[in-house]
């Protein structure tokens, strides 16, 4: 009788186990007919654009089956990396480490877009330079994009006229004493953060927000940009205003969810810099504001940056055929519906004509007046640790109160210049694997 | 201190008054050093608490700053924080509480397991296998984490709960060592008045030992569940999906994340925190004193 | 369950002991039955994990991608042309020299304190040892807020006290490593306890008996405490190495994850090392530094166990 209760006892562990070790068997459920095609990129699943696009493109292929995975941006191309390197890459992907496009991983899509009737032209080339390896589209278009994103400056019209600061125009851009200027005359610097009122916000990565500024037009100039006088200019007049109160801290701006769109919808600051998608909530927090183009360095042209999120398919992915047609997909029908789903424009400069984009809008139309002055970005191979780092120069600036950035500029421009001929060499090494 | 030098110096009456003022002193500057360093201790959990009360349109970061709520009692915030569609706490909560349990489970029952021969049952090579499990406890950490990792890879486990789970069923250096120490406090002639009747090994452990151990083990399940509850590492590694995510690998991505909102983290943070203080709080003696005694014992 | 009186009787006791062979069999069947789990996990998670480890330090071996074999590459890589390895050694090295007898000394004095025979004691034991319980995410995220250099409670009240610049902490890499031990020192009370019952062990007649001698308190702390509470500081020491050569999640909060905080301040070696393997995934370079991380506690311990039999005075010898 004790035998048979042990029996049992033993019975209840080793059930335990063989159940632990069910949990692991997956189920799979396979049908000859439909074909599960893997998206992945870094926009949550909830994301409007992104469900209506899927909803939208199984109503017309009902054989295709999305399934859809969103990995955190700050993991996102480190998981397709993995992936490409073991060679099961996914189908469909927002291709952002062009280094794939370089190598022949992406599947390269002048041709398809002739076959879908799709001209290249018709598509806002700021953002479709993202698209090429180095941001010309006629050495091979890479991904579709489908929408325009743009880097602009926002500013306070009230703030401004309290100042008597004249408004920032929206066909030139303010170079940097300019700017630094207005900042200092609309700051109110207070030790008490919600006291305080900035003038202007002073972001590291925006000193070279033209990457010609930094590395020269042909992208591989650091000695004698990085430390031009323009740029030493600019970087000395906006860490002072860090230093000085008139621009918020790097600590401060990590209090606030949005960073310093908070503040601008607060009303709190003069000018700060955002893509559009950021204007619905200043309107309805009632901030009239304008919109301007980017700050420069003195003797630069008037810049807006321009971009977008392409997506490709991969050479090594599984369903090809779907994947192109989900690409025609976006070329096309999503061009509208980003328009109908998100605060951007379409990607495609006609659809955004046909459908009169913002013609019911003033705010929409100061944008595509703005974004007029949009102009090519220079196009940087990826550099290892220890080259050029703006975060690094602006925090001797700001956290040890330096005064003086030409040495560090010159020194960050020495240590660069290397590893960037180096970059390049190693980039174009890149070739497509045979 | 001063009580013996001036014992000896100072007439008796005058000498009482003062020594008794001393003594009040002495007492006073105690009393306010461990007030000021419980007040240390306090006054940053406050803080949090008073900005996990906030609401939406409340800064968080007050200048002067706020230790105790005084103002706003905004109680929503961590039904926020709980039902956030694209955070939700309760789902990771849920999670960290899944594997907390499992892992209880396991580290009772295979420590105890493995504790009973040590403790009550001779067999050849004893000394060999005990002198490996003290060598286990000392054994660093980081070299078995590639490897593991790997191993757990290529036989599917990554992205379950699988690596999370299944080695706290296979015993714990430490527990096995502690439970070991009380079984043997356990007088063997319940063992053998058992043996007697016709029991056999398992139901002396399972029906003897086993209830007579109910104080170390309760140490071993709340240890096991401070230590799955906190964990961070683990399912940073082995976790893929958001949905699966724990409470401390969900606070850890998203505190830097553009858009957390503070007020919703901190009470994010408040709600990792009270499971643990609450099992404390319940737990202390038995919690403190297993720790103590494994400290003094070295 | 009943126990039946027949029990008590010794003589059934004695022969109850399994000396002879079949019994003896069965008890060491019965004991190899139970200890399955452990051996399982021993084979499973420590034995075959551990010859693994050596092969894949010797391998480029990637996430997907199986390693080749490229004998002591990673090894050299690592000592002679990778500064980022120098940087995580030298922060975690920095780390446990530095805080390790801080949060000794601190601990035990706190726990001096704690001994008192003071009302209330308990109450203020319990609220002290709260921060030992808590995860390093939690602790991370609270602090990170406290010692947010422009709106940190912290901060306030430095600038209140009169000191007009106060410290970036976590955004400045001189100051990084101190706002760490900061928040580390909110946590001394875990130690403090463990002195605590060490400090109670002590038996009070020998206070009394070196008062009756004449000893003043600090003859008393030297020639009594001390030598008593040897074990229990030694205990503290090594598990406080082991723990500070492995700190990742409070570093991993307050440094912006694996990025290592300004100018790699706070690049721990665990925190490289998760960032070479997992995120960059390179598992083969990742493994080797696991190795170097082991041998060198390994001598650290080593190297504690030889103090120990030096300065650590046991009641028994």
């Amino acid at each position: 009788m004790s035998s048979r209760r042990r029996i049992t006892s033993f019975h209840r562990i080793v059930v335990l186990f063989i159940v632990l070790s069910l949990m692991s068997v997956q189920g799979v459920v396979a049908s000859a007919q439909t074909v599960e095609l893997s998206v992945w990129s870094y926009l949550p699943p909830d994301d409007p654009s992104v469900t209506a696009y899927i909803e939208a493109f199984q109503q017309q292929n009902p054989n295709i089956v999305v399934n859809y995975t969103a990995y955190p941006e700050s993991d996102y191309t480190d998981k397709v990396r993995t992936a490409l390197t073991a060679g099961s890459p996914p189908d469909i992907a927002i291709i952002e480490d062009r280094a794939w496009m370089k190598a022949g991983l992406v599947v390269e899509l002048t041709d398809h877009l002739a076959q879908w009737g799709v001209n290249p032209a018709d598509f806002n080339p700021g953002g479709m330079a993202r698209a090429a390896p180095e941001g010309n589209i006629a050495g091979g278009i890479y991904g579709v994009g489908d929408f325009l994103g743009g880097n602009v400056l926002f500013y306070n019209k009230a703030l401004f006229d309290q100042a008597g600061v004249p408004h920032p125009s929206a066909e030139q851009s303010m170079t940097w004493p300019q700017y630094a200027d207005a900042c200092r005359k609309i700051g109110k610097p207070d030790r008490n953060p919600a006291n305080a009122v900035y003038g202007c916000s002073a972001d590291p990565a925006h000193f070279g927000i033209w990457q010609k500024w930094l590395f020269g037009g042909d992208g591989r100039t650091a000695s004698g940009n990085m430390n031009a006088a323009a740029m030493v200019q600019a970087w000395d007049l906006g860490t002072a205003l860090v230093r000085d109160g008139y621009a918020p801290t790097a600590s401060l701006i990590q209090t606030m969810p949005f960073g310093v769109s908070d503040l601008f919808a607060q009303g709190q600051i003069g000018v700060t810099w955002s893509d559009f998608t950021e204007a619905a909530k200043y309107q309805a927090n009632g901030i009239d504001f304008g919109i301007a183009p980017f700050y420069v360095i003195e003797g630069s042209e008037s810049f807006v940056d321009t971009w977008t999120s392409p997506w490709g398919t991969f050479r090594d992915s599984q369903h090809p055929a779907e994947a192109l047609k989900f690409l025609e997909f976006i070329a096309t029908d999503a061009q509208y519906l980003r328009a109908e789903t998100s605060a951007d424009p379409p990607l495609s400069t006609t659809v955004a004509q046909e459908i009169g984009w913002g013609s019911d809008d003033p705010i929409k139309q100061q944008y595509l007046m703005v974004l007029q002055q949009a102009k090519p970005q220079v196009f940087i191979p990826p550099l290892p640790e220890g080259a050029y780092d703006a975060n690094e120069v602006f925090r001797q600036l700001t956290v040890e109160r330096q005064t003086d950035s030409r040495p560090l500029l010159d020194q960050a421009a020495t240590t660069t210049q290397p590893l960037l001929d180096q970059a390049w060499l190693d980039w174009e090494a890149l070739t497509p694997a045979q | 201190m001063a009580k013996a030098v001036v014992e000896a110096s100072i007439p008796s009456d005058a000498g009482r008054v003062w020594r008794r003022t001393a003594a009040t002193m002495r007492v006073i500057a105690l009393y306010g050093a461990i007030l000021l360093l419980c007040l240390f201790i306090l006054m940053p959990i406050g803080w949090m608490l008073t900005a996990a009360l906030k609401p939406d349109t409340a800064p968080v970061f007050t200048f002067p700053p706020e230790w105790f709520p005084t103002e706003h009692w905004h109680w929503q915030t961590f039904k926020d924080a709980l039902l956030n569609p694209a955070q939700p706490f309760l789902r990771y909560a849920l999670n960290s509480a899944f594997i907390s349990l499992m892992a209880i489970i396991g580290a009772v029952l295979s420590s105890s397991l493995t504790a009973y021969p040590f403790a009550r049952l001779q067999f050849r090579g004893k000394n060999v296998l005990f002198t490996i499990l003290i060598a286990t406890m000392l054994l660093p950490g980081p070299v078995l984490l590639i490897p593991q990792f790997l191993i757990f890879y290529r036989i599917g486990w990554y992205g379950t709960y699988l690596p999370l789970i299944v080695p706290w069923f296979t015993g714990s250096a430490f527990y096995i060592f502690l439970l070991r120490q009380y079984m043997r406090t356990v007088p063997s002639d319940l063992d053998e008045a058992a043996r007697i009747d016709g029991a056999g090994y398992w139901e002396i452990y399972w029906r003897i030992i086993l209830p007579l151990t109910k104080p170390a083990l309760t140490v071993v399940a709340v240890f096991t569940f401070l230590a799955t509850w906190n964990d961070f590492f683990g399912p940073l590694l082995y976790l893929d999906d958001q949905n699966q995510f724990t409470v401390a690998l969900a606070l850890a991505t998203f505190v830097r994340r553009v858009g957390t909102e503070w007020n919703e983290m901190m009470a994010a943070n408040l709600l990792s925190i009270i499971p643990v203080l609450v099992v404390y709080f319940l737990a202390q003696n038995k919690l403190i004193g297993g720790i103590a005694s494994v400290g003094v014992k070295g | 369950m009943a126990v039946s009186l027949r029990s008590r009787r010794p003589e059934h006791a004695a022969t109850a002991r399994a000396t002879t062979g079949r019994n003896a069999r069965n008890e060491e069947r019965a004991a190899y039955l139970f200890l399955v789990p452990w051996l399982t996990g021993l084979v499973a998670f420590l034995v075959i994990p551990l010859g693994w480890a050596i092969w894949i330090s010797l391998t480029d071996q990637r996430l997907l991608v199986d390693g080749q074999f490229v004998g002591l590459d990673n090894y050299t890589t690592i000592f002679t042309n990778d500064p980022v390895f120098n940087q995580a050694l030298g922060v975690t090295l920095r780390w446990v020299l530095f805080t390790t007898p801080l949060f000794l000394v601190t601990g035990m004095f706190l726990s001096l304190l704690l001994n008192q025979k003071l009302p209330g004691m308990n109450v203020f034991r319990t609220i002290l040892y709260i921060p030992a319980v808590l995860s390093g995410v939690a602790v991370g995220i609270l602090w990170l807020n406290l010692l947010n250099p422009d709106l940190g409670a912290v901060n306030y009240l430095l600038y209140e006290a009169g000191v007009d610049n106060p410290p970036y902490w976590f955004s400045d890499p001189t100051w990084a490593m101190p706002g760490l031990a900061l928040v580390g020192l909110w946590g001394v009370g875990g130690t403090a306890v463990i002195y605590l019952a060490g400090l109670q062990n002590i038996p009070p007649q020998l206070y009394e008996a070196a008062a009756i001698d004449g000893a003043g308190p600090l003859s008393k702390f030297r020639h009594i405490t001390l030598p008593l509470l040897s074990p229990t500081i030694f205990f503290l020491l090594l598990t406080g190495v082991i723990d500070a050569f492995q700190m990742f999640g409070l570093a991993f909060v307050l440094g912006g994850g694996a990025d290592g905080g300004p100018a790699n301040s706070l690049l721990f070696y665990m925190l490289y090392m998760y960032r070479k393997g997992f995120q960059e995934g390179m598992l083969g370079y990742a493994g080797a530094l696991a190795w170097i991380l082991t041998v060198i506690g390994l001598a650290t311990v080593w190297l504690l166990f030889k103090l120990e039999k030096r300065f650590v005075f046991y009641e028994t010898q």
